[in-house]
């Protein structure tokens, strides 16, 4: 075991743990409470408008390199795409990875398809944009098409606000959500509504409510309250001097 | 097997690379250092495969003489040209030095620079006093500003203690606490990942 390691696995373990168990616990009870996320109850609000206006939206996924939060991402994708093939309103994905552009291909090509209309899916409206050639592309691309919706998630650095800001330029609505605090300001200021950090996990849970989110969901719930329950008693120990918690948290 | 395929892969690797973390035996160590190095191999493939696509798109507009198809053409001439002189000449030649230094950077420079402008814009309408919530944001976001730069010091020693005050704790805590429930968010993801529960990215929904 490497040193200074230990507490992380148990931490892994005890969260696989939980969202196994909750996940078991759901398929049998199917109770979920799980309060308002404003940002996401704005998602159909937002498909609604671009479809009264006859205009398209744009999905911009953020990232120098394919980790959760990309995945969070491409999940609420999932569900945008389904909407818009449902109501017949075009959707514009940035993909700015390679990798990414294959697997949004196929997700917006499933949700055309489970919408009974994989022949009007536009293969074209996927955009593989990298590096900082995603810029000036999503600049153009909000002026070009007069999008009149926006939603940026993912793993977002100082683009934020280059892509919120030239949204709102363009009269777009926007949703705008990531884990990276440092960009959260951004999208605060220039988006309508923010998923701030784990929102943008809870999303799938908000939107699906499937047993294995659910216990994804719980997991992290768990995760937080173990992490406030250590600071308090770590501060309580430490003010007398007694420092077993960190001890135990660096073995 | 198309979907179980990806998801086996994802599980053994990721409990591999999770043990070499972990662990210290270096039969594990090394399998891990291994994968994280096929890792960087398959992210090149994926590269080709995205210069393929937009190869492929781009042709398609010129071919059907679609909207913008010459802004196509242009792409196709630059992509062609400087792939071929990155090959012909090395990615480390004078002439494909100078063009990147000359042609892209510039271009990449100045789209770094809009985001002053925009910058600017949004704080024009984020810090418009419209209720209570606004009025402390717009205060706390001078008194930091102020605090910053030597003009603040010179109105009131105060300003920049306070200023430092702000990013040290109640702006300290808030990041910290992002940041514990991103982590934990982005673990819980992870995990449900390397599990095979998670296959949004494959068009597959859960189970």
């Amino acid at each position: 075991m490497v040193q200074g390691r230990l507490a992380s696995l148990t931490l892994l373990l005890v969260l696989t743990g939980v969202l196994w168990f909750s996940a078991e616990a759901f398929k049998k009870t199917g109770v979920l409470r799980i309060r308002r996320i404003p940002g996401l109850d704005a998602i159909d609000e937002l498909v609604g408008r671009v479809t009264e206006m006859g205009r398209p939206m744009a999905f911009v996924l953020g990232g120098t390199a394919l980790e959760a939060q990309g995945f969070a991402s491409m999940r609420i994708l999932d569900y945008v795409a389904s909407q818009s093939a449902k109501y017949d309103a075009r959707l514009f994905v940035v993909a700015p990875l390679p990798e990414m552009e294959p697997m949004c291909q196929e997700i917006m090509r499933a949700a055309y398809l489970r919408e009974g209309k994989v022949e009007e899916y536009n293969p074209s409206d996927v955009l593989y944009m990298p590096g900082d050639g995603s810029k000036a592309g999503v600049l153009g691309l909000y002026q070009r098409e007069k999008v009149a919706g926006a939603m940026l998630f993912g793993n977002y650095y100082y683009e934020s606000m280059l892509f919120a800001e030239a949204a709102n330029l363009a009269g777009a609505s926007q949703i705008g959500g990531t884990a990276n605090y440092h960009q959260l300001p951004f999208f605060v200021a220039s988006c309508d509504y923010t998923l701030i950090s784990e929102e943008i996990f809870a999303a799938g849970t908000y939107l699906s409510k499937e047993p294995t989110e659910v216990g994804g969901l719980t997991a992290g719930e768990v995760g937080k309250a173990l992490a406030v329950v250590l600071m308090i008693i770590g501060s309580l120990l430490a003010t007398f001097g007694n420092d077993s918690i960190s001890t135990l948290l660096t073995k | 097997m198309k979907r179980q395929g990806p998801v086996l892969v994802a599980f053994v690797t990721g409990v591999i690379v999770l043990a070499g973390y972990f662990f210290n035996s270096q039969t594990v160590v090394d399998m891990s250092t291994q994968i994280v190095r096929w890792q960087n191999i398959v992210a090149a493939f994926a590269l080709a495969l995205g210069g393929v696509n937009m190869f492929r798109l781009h042709g398609k507009n010129i071919i059907g003489r679609k909207k913008n198809w010459v802004y196509s053409c242009i792409f196709m001439v630059a992509f062609v040209s400087y792939f071929v002189l990155g090959v012909a000449k090395s990615t480390t030649s004078a002439e494909y030095q100078y063009i990147w230094q000359n042609l892209y950077q510039p271009a990449a420079s100045t789209m770094y620079s809009f985001t002053l402008f925009y910058m600017t814009s949004a704080c024009w309408r984020a810090f418009r006093i419209r209720n209570w919530q606004a009025a402390v944001l717009m205060v706390t976001g001078a008194v930091v500003l102020l605090g910053q730069v030597g003009i603040g010091a010179a109105i009131s020693e105060a300003i920049p203690a306070v200023s430092a005050w702000i990013i040290d704790t109640p702006n300290a805590a808030a990041i910290r606490a992002i940041t514990i429930g991103g982590s934990l968010g982005m673990v819980v993801m992870s995990i449900r990942v390397i599990l095979g529960l998670e296959r949004t990215y494959m068009a597959g929904r859960q189970d």
